[in-house]
């Protein structure tokens, strides 16, 4: 059907483009990592949590209310270094699940998806690009956060001190920055998924703050099953001690008592799972 | 080398692009010419993989754009200002894009400079003009050296100087063998750019071909008449084949016969002549009849039914405008 106009030279004489320019998972990885640090949000969160980390340690190491010998193991025990860190693992999750959550919505929102897109048609390399680099920069700063955490902590109370013959310590001084950047590529997948900041943020904050938390005191029998299977609360487990998991299950009962790592799996299949479903939608919808 | 065959875009009941077929040829400069909502950008965005077609297909050097190895240097394109992160810079932006195809800072740097952003390359996209934004599309666009670009209303908010740039780009990259396609709702626009055109109506095409063909193919030509007796002499005229329209007291203006018609029905009626023009239509005569009855939103300003005929009785006879 079509009304063909003369067809003219079909050889272009420019020159071929270097063989190294190419589209590649690399090249790819490489584009989402200037992408995140030419923002100033970037850093302003990062610089932002590692403080807000650092601070919450220093009011914890500084109040009078964390007593030596309150606790199993004593003095640096994991239960005393859990002390430290617990606020910090709420708050660097909210934090770094927005930051995690902006990467991709953010594409959405603005526009900038369009250019990402036609640059990189096949799409799906750009999710793994930018989940990797997200977990990786969320994982950095709340490792940072949780080291300068340790150290201060220690500098002020001798008795926060880490003990590394205690053998639940490596868990929970590596498990607290992997379950907060778990707890962001949550947000990450959420955020593939919807497409939509505040929709994004909203439902991951809302249900990590609010839906778990009152499942967790509602006693109503069948709740005990699905208690242990939600996303925060079981991912959690991995950066607490086994002393205050007790706790925990005497406070709200379940069914199933997940082991530190179990919990963990089951943060890591709600981020598999929403990410698989973020992905699919990515591959046929226009944008 | 741009082909679509079949191509249709339906976003629910509404039909965006209906079934089109055309080529874009390489080394020339092929204007998409349609008024508001007429479904060029869909088109676009189809090419480039952003909108997934309903039906059809469209391919760029033979193959869909989602399967190239290397869509940058293939395709460049640029299908709205500002479809950028405006907290990045525009240097961040471009380099960002660069790396996907592992394209160096050296050409980064290469087409801000191009595209006249050089002193506000580190700044944040924020605060740019629709102009500077519109420069940076067209920097992302040729960052890969693409043997096919794609622009949709490129000159859009641009200064004259950008205006030039552009126009005198399109020409170049086309001398180079490479293919062109540009967009505008503007006749004027792609009269003075292209060399092919492609006019798309409410989601069909309407016309396509050499600029020269399809504009003589849309254009009737106009006679205008100056006599005394002008009264006596429309009514001589009237008739089935001619329309007359009184311009002004003493000027007419006929459409259907030729002047030499008009002419020697003056003599044989012995009626005074004291000019007897012939008009060729003009572009802008040409785009309103073509796509008269393809037009999606109509002014409200505009009242009047815009049949062809009154379309063209509205085209004015400007000299730039006449091919």
């Amino acid at each position: 059907m079509s009304t063909a106009t003369t067809p003219r030279t079909e050889h272009a004489h420019h020159a071929a483009p270097a063989p190294a320019v190419r589209l590649t998972p690399w090249h790819v990885l490489r584009s989402e990592w200037i992408k995140i640090w030419t923002l100033r949000s970037t850093l302003w969160t990062i610089g932002l949590t590692i403080v807000v980390l650092v601070l919450l340690a220093w009011a914890m190491a500084a109040s009078a209310g964390v007593a030596p010998g309150q606790f199993a193991g004593g003095e640096g025990s994991a239960s005393m270094v859990y002390m430290v860190l617990a606020p910090g693992q709420i708050f660097g999750s909210l934090v770094l699940v927005v930051l995690a959550a902006l990467s991709i919505t953010g594409e959405y929102g603005t526009g900038q998806v369009r250019s990402t897109f036609a640059a990189v048609p096949s799409r799906l390399p750009v999710l793994w690009a930018k989940g990797l680099v997200v977990a990786v920069v969320t994982f950095a700063t709340a490792a940072v956060g949780t080291a300068l955490s340790l150290l201060l902590a220690g500098a002020i109370e001798p008795a926060m001190q880490p003990d590394w013959s205690d053998p639940e310590m490596l868990r929970i001084v590596v498990g607290t920055p992997l379950y907060i950047a778990t707890v962001a590529l949550l947000g990450f997948a959420l955020g593939a998924l919807m497409r939509n900041t505040a929709a994004t943020i909203a439902t991951v904050i809302g249900f990590v703050l609010v839906v778990e938390s009152v499942l967790n005191l509602i006693s109503w029998k069948p709740l005990e099953y699905v208690r242990p299977f939600l996303p925060s609360s079981a991912g959690a487990r991995v950066a607490t001690p086994e002393e205050f998991l007790d706790m925990t299950n005497q406070l709200a009962t379940q069914a199933v008592d997940l082991s530190p790592w179990g919990g963990y799996a089951v943060l890591v299949g709600w981020v598999v799972v929403i990410l698989g479903a973020g992905a699919l939608r990515l591959r046929t919808r226009d944008v | 080398m741009i082909e679509a065959h079949g191509l249709t875009k339906r976003y629910g009941s509404k039909t965006a692009v209906d079934g089109i077929d055309f080529t874009v040829h390489p080394g020339r400069v092929t204007g998409f010419l349609g008024p508001n909502g007429a479904g060029k950008s869909t088109t676009m965005r189809m090419i480039v993989g952003l909108d997934h077609p309903t039906a059809g297909t469209v391919t760029v050097q033979g193959r869909p754009y989602a399967r190239l190895r290397s869509p940058l240097t293939e395709v460049g394109a640029l299908l709205e200002a500002k479809a950028v992160h405006p907290g990045r810079s525009a240097r961040g932006h471009l380099r960002a894009l660069a790396a996907t195809h592992g394209i160096g800072d050296k050409r980064v740097d290469q087409v801000i400079e191009m595209a006249g952003l050089g002193p506000v390359a580190r700044k944040r996209v924020k605060g740019f003009s629709l102009g500077m934004g519109q420069r940076l599309g067209i920097a992302a666009a040729l960052l890969g050296d693409p043997h096919t670009l794609i622009l949709d209303e490129p000159v859009n908010g641009l200064d004259p100087e950008g205006v030039a740039w552009v126009r005198g780009l399109a020409k170049h990259l086309a001398a180079e063998g490479r293919t062109v396609f540009l967009s505008s709702h503007l006749m004027s626009e792609v009269a003075v750019t292209a060399d092919d055109l492609l006019v798309i109506g409410r989601g069909r095409i309407v016309a396509q071909g050499p600029v020269a063909d399809v504009v003589a193919r849309a254009t009737s030509t106009t006679v205008r008449v100056r006599s005394p007796q002008a009264t006596e002499l429309a009514a001589a005229l009237s008739g089935p084949t001619a329309t007359v329209e009184a311009i002004e007291p003493g000027l007419l203006e006929v459409h259907g016969p030729s002047a030499a018609e008009i002419g020697e029905l003056a003599a044989a009626s012995r009626f005074v002549l004291h000019e007897l023009t012939s008009v060729s239509g003009s572009l802008e005569q040409a785009y309103l009849s073509l796509t008269a009855d393809a037009v999606e939103y109509h002014s409200a300003t505009e009242g009047t039914d815009p049949s062809p005929a009154a379309a063209g009785a509205a085209g004015t006879t400007s000299p730039e405008a006449q091919r």
